[in-house]
């Protein structure tokens, strides 16, 4: 892979978070490049700013410093209301278990990324047996969230997270609360789209197995990104 | 931002899932909103029923005016002209307006071998009504017999049974003077007072027959509503001025009974506003504190809400809608409140009251309730707009 291929390119990025008592720097001029149809894996202990990199490539949090485009196009210093219309066109997020929303359907859950992007009414409910198509949960559609099971729950969110055919899928420790069966079936889906759409996934994660699993890992140490051989 | 179909469904939706919730703060606002339509159509039928039944205690809305020329023996008597009391009539406070005879004839009867102290009065045909008279036997006497000075008269009921005993008087004949008077009806009620004892005749009779004694200087005027009293009792001079010779014009008004009436009312109107105020003002603080729950109980959605893409417009638009959801469904309800309330109001009232003033009142109630969901919702809204993506994904 070259630097053309890049879906996602970080040049130097810093973040300061500034308390009342001092200055604290988790990413310290960051470099990473993600290419179409990789998964790539962030571990390090809890504070070391793995989420923070996560939530800046999110278009969450801003950062203090440094360098991102997604597809060439630089994110810095876009409103927020264009961040948003980024986030809707190339990310898609799954986070931990409990992420689906409250006593609603699973085809609710999904129709709101759709909502958001302005997808009509009448190419919704395709769209969504589409997504839940790729996680074998097509069945599931007019289902009540709180009665899935939790690798189900996860499904979902994965369908969620993919409905809009993102770029860039963002994963926030996702297998974090499943047990290791449920684990290892959800990282398979993973796996699966991102090797079948050509999908780029960047996964924070403490497990070691998660990160095993993908194209390169990464640990980080004060502020640096390192690569895991 | 996101379609309107859109945001209407959500936020209906969510209401709908937290309905029990926001129940107490629904029925709240529906009731506020109930009472002040109800407050608002029947407004002025209470007023009217108010007044007649206060008319009945103590006549605070009848304005009684006379020519008193008592105090000077010079003077050439007058009596209200017809023109005059016309005049007075067409005021638009005014309900109805009667001319009557000032002086009492105290006539000594002699019938069926007893004497009967007999008062007569002349009275036109608007005098039942200016007094709330009603005939309790036969009829009263009209336009037509008053114009034409018949020689038919109305006895008080305590006169009738005095002469008649259990004997029915109408269509007896009772002589009064040298002449003969037909009784076509009794009158009698709560307000007939010290006329039960009197003999009525039609004014132009009892003027034309009483040699002078008796003329139509006496003038009662019903208004509407007693906020209408001083206004026509103020008027009332110079009306005449415009008519007639004013000159010994005297216009009494029942001033203490009014103020004490006005005073009443304006306490009572008081109270209800101030507790259709205090029951919207609940209402509204209850969507305010239901809506600032509902963003904190809901921080962790809203995140994800925007990782998916929501705008900050798109959060702030659903959270205003559901705020205008539950303060128009509340509104909805009242409106339905308040026509169960007033079609009853209206049936024990014997009143129909008006459905376009109804209406009118139920658009003005819905239109506030929106702005009482905006107002309240508009804050907890945009602090779920403007909440930190990140911080929002990871609350707890």
């Amino acid at each position: 892979m070259n630097k053309k291929d890049a879906i996602v390119r970080i040049e130097a990025l810093r973040k300061t978070y500034a308390t009342t008592a001092e200055n604290i720097d988790v990413l310290c001029g960051v470099n990473l490049d993600l290419h179409a149809g990789e998964m790539v894996a962030i571990m390090g202990p809890s504070g070391c700013g793995k989420s923070s990199l996560l939530h800046i490539i999110g278009l969450l949090a801003p950062p203090t410093a440094g360098r991102y485009t997604i597809l060439g196009h630089d994110m810095f210093g876009l409103s927020e209301d264009r961040q948003a219309a980024f986030r809707r066109e190339y990310l898609g997020f799954i986070l931990q278990s409990c992420n689906l929303f409250e006593h609603s359907s699973v085809y609710e859950n999904l129709e709101y990324p759709l909502i958001y992007a302005r997808v009509p009414l009448a190419m919704r409910r395709q769209t969504i047996e589409q997504a839940l198509g790729r996680v074998g949960l097509t069945h599931r559609i007019d289902y009540p969230t709180n009665r899935l099971s939790g690798g189900e729950q996860q499904r979902v969110a994965i369908a969620r997270a993919l409905v809009n055919n993102p770029k860039v899928l963002l994963g926030d420790e996702p297998t974090g609360q499943l047990d290791k069966g449920t684990s290892d079936m959800v990282m398979e889906y993973f796996q699966q789209i991102v090797r079948e759409h050509d999908t780029t996934m960047l996964i924070v994660t403490h497990d070691p197995a998660v990160a095993k699993r993908c194209t390169r890992a990464f640990t980080m140490q004060k502020g640096q990104l390192v690569a895991i051989s | 931002m996101i379609a309107l179909h859109d945001i209407l469904h959500i936020s209906v939706r969510q209401v709908f899932r937290q309905r029990r919730r926001s129940l107490g703060v629904v029925l709240a606002v529906a009731l506020g909103t109930s009472s002040l339509i109800t407050m608002l159509t029947l407004g002025d039928q209470l007023k009217h029923d108010m007044n007649r039944d206060l008319d009945l205690l103590g006549g605070a809305t009848v304005i009684l005016a006379g020519f008193t020329t008592s105090t000077d023996t010079t003077a050439a008597p007058q009596s209200f002209l017809p023109e005059t009391v016309e005049a007075i009539r067409a005021l638009p406070e005014v309900e109805s307006a009667s001319v009557a005879t000032d002086y009492v004839d105290w006539l000594a009867l002699y019938w069926r071998g007893k004497t009967t102290a007999t008062p007569l009065l002349g009275v036109d045909e608007h005098y039942w009504h200016t007094s709330s008279l009603a005939a309790i036997k036969g009829r009263l006497f009209g336009a037509q017999e008053v114009e034409a000075g018949e020689r038919v008269c109305v006895l008080g009921e305590e006169l009738a049974k005095n002469l008649f005993d259990t004997e029915d008087p109408v269509g007896q004949y009772l002589p009064i003077r040298t002449e003969v008077f037909k009784i076509i009806g009794v009158v009698g009620g709560l307000q007939v007072g010290d006329r039960k004892k009197f003999a009525l005749l039609p004014l132009t009779s009892a003027v034309r027959r009483s040699n002078g004694t008796m003329r139509a200087d006496r003038l009662m005027v019903r208004c509407r509503a007693w906020d209408g009293v001083l206004s026509v009792g103020a008027a009332i001079p110079g009306i005449v001025a415009q008519h007639q010779n004013p000159k010994f014009l005297k216009v009494d008004i029942a001033a203490k009974q009014l103020e004490r009436v006005i005073s009443m009312i304006w306490w009572i109107q008081l109270f209800v506003a101030v507790s259709i105020a205090a029951t919207l003002t609940v209402g509204g603080f209850g969507i305010w504190n239901g809506m600032m729950s509902s963003v904190i109980a809901r921080t962790r959605e809203i995140g994800l809400k925007k990782a998916m893409g929501a705008e900050q417009c798109d959060i702030l638009a659903q959270f205003l809608c559901e705020a205008l959801t539950l303060s128009l469904s509340a509104a909805l309800i009242g409106i339905v409140l308040a026509f169960i309330v007033v079609q009853t109001a209206g049936a024990y009232l014997q009143d129909k009251p008006s459905m376009a003033l109804f209406f009118l009142n139920a658009g003005i109630s819905f239109v506030f309730s929106a702005v009482l969901g905006v107002a309240t919702g508009f804050y907890p809204a945009l602090r779920a707009a403007r909440m930190d993506s990140v911080a929002a994904i990871r609350y707890e």
